[in-house]
């Protein structure tokens, strides 16, 4: 009797087992085919599309978020319906949220009220600024992922992207790099909004334009592509647009990302475009006839196209009195000569030419040479390479660190080595005026550029002397014209004799009501600046 | 891409400056004492009418090149003459630029050789600067225009260096002030093919100029007159500073008169060195022009895309004759020869072409005018 039942019951949990997969393979039918029904109902660029059903709708978003343990669900009653808040924490004004949507849409509706139009819950009940209707899916996640919290209602196929993103950011400060004696303070920081905010702050003028890209195909950082329409070059804002939306890139997460795209010749150590912190000198800038590109996420903005004489140029020249401006701006030119052949220089004097310096200096200089074992061309490589390390340590430091690392620096550059007989006095002396006048660029970027160029010319004053200097200054000149950006050449317009207007803006700084017109290098529409006297 | 291409096209103006500063290079420093030696303390009268004619065979160019807008001496001169004739002068156009190139290499590393280093193989200076030259002439028009717009700053720096000259001026040694020996005077113009030589490549260069207000032959002319006005001045402050005789017996008296400067005082010596410096970018803008003009022209006459074509084809030549000429005798030689063919192609060859090109056109004329 036992034995029987005992059968039986293995045989009907067998059935029962059986059915239970038969069940699931019926469970896994359906699935497939409301997938199937979701692709059907979809666009062509998306996966699923959004139905009225808020459950498959959740299920949806979930499945496209799984593993996003940031991501919030909240689940409310909106008069006889229900609806499920989707947003980011940590992105998502939490406050402002409960306050203008959820409160507005539980208090405002009875328990027993349905509601079917979007239109309404948009414009009636939701009273946040900026509310928009998604239709796709795609658009609907990257909306949560930028902060915007979406809406589901049941019955209701097209949810809602509120616009109530906030988080934590760095508040505009001071300018870290580019301080000047006088004029504003204010820099960019990491937010896009807040550095457009910055630029407009200065500029009235509706002909000031602002373009917003997604560029990266994962991270979709947003890009804004500010210029003046009415003065613009023709076709340049085309050309940029252009560049920057065939960026095919993962991430952008710096606005030098954006840059090397730009750049047209990407072996080239000189920088293409201009980057800075400051809104005045992107306004300035665009007032020029350029454009400036700011990244979301980064607090420098780029300012292209540009050419050697923009490199030369800080704001400060533009707060002093044009002659001190001037003064100060060729300075700066003697600077960078300085910055690229002086060590060279050096070299092939003491190398080649000893009779060109006075007898006296040449004996005290021969002195000099005569404790070191090395020679010359190897003793300026040997203060080259110190120089570069410590400038590399003082960088990376923090900055009570560096402070420390450059008086060891200078410590055992100025005394031990010289002491140690390894380099001579004057060539220590030599570096370090090299070193300050790389350092005096406007531009970092620009002043590394320069470091490039020394090794070569030193090389070519070792082996040719002052006619290796020659030629190795006139190589350079070539090929700087030889670069171009948006068909300027890069330093070959600063002695152009058909650009005799933009000299009063170029090596010098004319007083400000002489400069009438814009650059005339740039080709601008609008090439009167309004208001001088000619 | 409106308006962002590049810029390959020169202003008349623009043309003015690369034509006559291609004129000035090292080569004139060797050739200073053959001028000294036959007009004597008139070297700068000399000097004067020189410029006024060599201006003349340069506005001769121009007239030639204006009957042919857009087009090089190499495209009109076949299709007018017949390819036998049309060959032959371009072949002697080409042999004027090469002759050029290797007078200013050998003259400017000559110099270098002599008064910077007592080491360095002439070969390797040679080639440094031609690889210099052939790097700029590598790139497009636009590019080379603007490199000679910086270069030809250091012209002015090394006249103010030049000018030093007049702080041992005597004027004595320009006396007598009433020239007596005109034939002297006529010879030395002969040798200052060394000074004015290098506007024949305007034969290549017009098309690449845009016409404007002011004509190729007034930016031009001014240009020959700044130039001969430096090379006046220049002669004076010479004789005047070193006198006729030591001029025409030291083989390169510029450099001569330049070591005898003192500045006291001050940092600078040896102002020899610094004058050799500001050589180098003045001499390279003419190497460049020409060989820009040499293989933009083979590029026009073969018709041939890029101009980079034809720079390797005449490296080799122009680097092994520069070699070879190493030696005075052969040095001596060549500049003759090299003086001689650039005086026949300015004033035999292109004035009997603009003889027939125009007898050709009034033909033209006249048969229209007789239907």
């Amino acid at each position: 009797m036992r034995r029987s039942t005992h059968s039986g019951f293995c045989k009907l949990s067998a059935k029962l087992q059986k059915q239970v997969q038969q069940i699931k393979n019926i469970g896994s039918a359906i699935n497939e085919v409301i997938k199937g029904l979701h692709k059907v109902r979809s666009s062509d660029r998306q996966t699923f599309g959004f139905t009225k059903s808020i459950e498959c709708n959740e299920q949806i978003v979930r499945s496209l978020l799984s593993r996003c343990d940031d991501i919030k669900y909240r689940n409310f009653q909106v008069g006889k319906a229900k609806a499920l808040l989707v947003y980011l924490s940590g992105l998502t004004d939490t406050n402002k949220l409960e306050k203008t949507v959820i409160e507005c849409l539980t208090s405002r509706l009875k328990s027993n009220e349905s509601i079917d139009d979007i239109n309404k819950i948009m414009n009636f009940l939701i009273i946040t600024a900026n509310v928009t209707v998604t239709t796709e899916t795609k658009e609907a996640i990257a909306n949560i992922l930028k902060g915007n919290a979406l809406l589901l209602i049941d019955g209701i196929s097209d949810p809602l992207s509120i616009d109530i993103a906030k988080y934590e950011k760095r508040q505009v400060s001071k300018s870290e790099n580019e301080d000047v004696a006088r004029g504003p303070h204010d820099a960019f920081n990491e937010t896009l909004v807040d550095n457009i905010a910055l630029v407009r702050r200065r500029s009235r003028d509706p002909g000031l334009k602002i373009e917003i890209f997604e560029i990266g195909e994962r991270t979709q950082t947003s890009v804004a592509l500010l210029y003046v329409d009415d003065i613009i070059k023709p076709g340049l804002v085309d050309e940029i647009r252009n560049q920057l939306l065939s960026i095919r890139i993962d991430k952008v997460i710096l606005s030098a990302n954006i840059e090397e795209f730009l750049s047209n010749e990407v072996w080239n150590p000189f920088p293409q475009a201009l980057t800075t912190e400051r809104p005045d000198k992107v306004v300035a800038g665009l007032y020029e006839g350029r454009i400036s590109i700011i990244v979301d996420t980064s607090p420098t903005a780029l300012i292209v196209p540009v050419s050697f004489q923009d490199f030369m140029q800080s704001v400060d020249d533009y707060t002093q009195r044009p002659v001190v401006a001037s003064l100060t701006r060729l300075t700066r030119y003697f600077a960078a000569f300085i910055a690229v052949f002086l060590p060279a220089i050096y070299v092939s004097i003491v190398s080649y030419h000893p009779g060109m310096l006075p007898s006296g200096l040449a004996f005290s200089i021969a002195e000099l040479r005569g404790k070191t074992p090395f020679p010359s061309l190897l003793e300026a490589f040997l203060m080259e390479g110190l120089l570069e390390i410590f400038q590399e340590a003082i960088v990376r430091l923090p900055q009570k660190l560096a402070a420390a690392a450059g008086v060891v620096g200078a410590l055992v550059i100025g005394t031990t080595v010289v002491e140690a007989a390894l380099v001579n006095a004057l060539l220590v002396v030599v570096i370090a005026l090299t070193g300050l006048s790389s350092f005096s660029m406007p531009s970092y970027s620009f002043g590394m550029a320069l470091r490039f160029f020394r090794v070569a010319a030193l090389i070519a004053a070792a082996v040719f002397g002052l006619y290796g200097v020659g030629i190795s200054f006139i190589v350079m000149v070539v090929f700087l014209c030889s670069l171009h950006t948006y068909g300027e050449s890069y330093l070959g317009e600063l002695f152009d004799i058909t650009l005799f207007k933009d000299w009063k803006d170029g090596l010098v700084r004319f007083p400000a009501k002489f400069l009438t017109s814009r650059p005339k290098r740039l080709g601008t529409e609008d090439e009167t600046r309004i208001g001088g006297e000619d | 891409m409106a308006n962002l291409e590049r810029k390959s096209k020169m202003s008349n103006w623009q043309f003015g400056m690369v034509i006559t500063s291609g004129l000035l290079t090292a080569r004139l420093l060797p050739t200073t004492s053959y001028v000294v030696s036959y007009a004597e303390q008139f070297a700068w009268f000399s000097s004067a009418l020189a410029g006024l004619i060599f201006y003349l065979a340069a506005y001769l160019m121009i007239r030639l090149g204006e009957q042919f807008p857009r087009e090089t001496i190499g495209e009109y001169i076949p299709r007018l003459f017949g390819n036998k004739f049309g060959s032959a002068v371009f072949l002697i156009f080409i042999t004027v630029l090469l002759i050029n190139i290797i007078n200013c290499v050998t003259s400017l590393t000559k110099l270098t050789t002599i008064f910077l280093f007592d080491q360095t193989p002439y070969v390797v200076l040679v080639l440094m600067l031609l690889l210099a030259v052939v790097y700029c002439v590598m790139q497009e028009w636009g590019t080379i225009l603007r490199v000679i717009q910086i270069l030809v700053f250091a012209l002015p720096l090394l006249y103010i260096f030049y000018s030093l000259i007049w702080l041992n001026f005597e004027p004595l040694n320009l006396l007598p002030l009433w020239p007596d020996n005109f034939i002297g005077i006529l010879r030395g113009i002969v040798f200052h093919t060394a000074y004015y030589a290098g506007y024949e490549s305007l034969l290549v260069l017009l098309p690449l100029a845009r016409s404007g207000e002011v004509s190729f032959a007034r930016t031009v002319g001014w240009g020959f007159l700044i130039i001969t006005l430096i090379y006046v001045i220049g002669a004076v402050a010479l004789v005047g500073g070193i006198s006729a005789q030591t001029v025409a017996s030291v083989p390169q008296p510029v450099v001569y008169a330049m070591k005898s400067i003192e500045l006291p005082g001050t940092f600078i010596e040896r102002l020899e060195n610094y004058m050799i410096m500001f050589f180098v970018p003045v001499t390279y803008i003419s190497m460049v022009i020409s060989y820009f003009a040499l293989v933009e022209g083979c590029r026009k006459y073969l018709k041939y895309n890029d101009h980079r074509t034809f720079i390797p084809v005449f490296l080799p030549l122009i680097f092994f004759v520069s070699i070879f000429i190493d030696t005075p005798q052969r040095y001596d030689a060549f500049r003759y020869f090299g003086m001689y063919v650039v005086l026949f192609f300015s004033f035999v060859v292109i004035p009997i072409l603009l003889f027939l090109v125009w007898r050709k056109k009034g033909r033209k004329k006249n048969a229209k005018r007789n239907r």
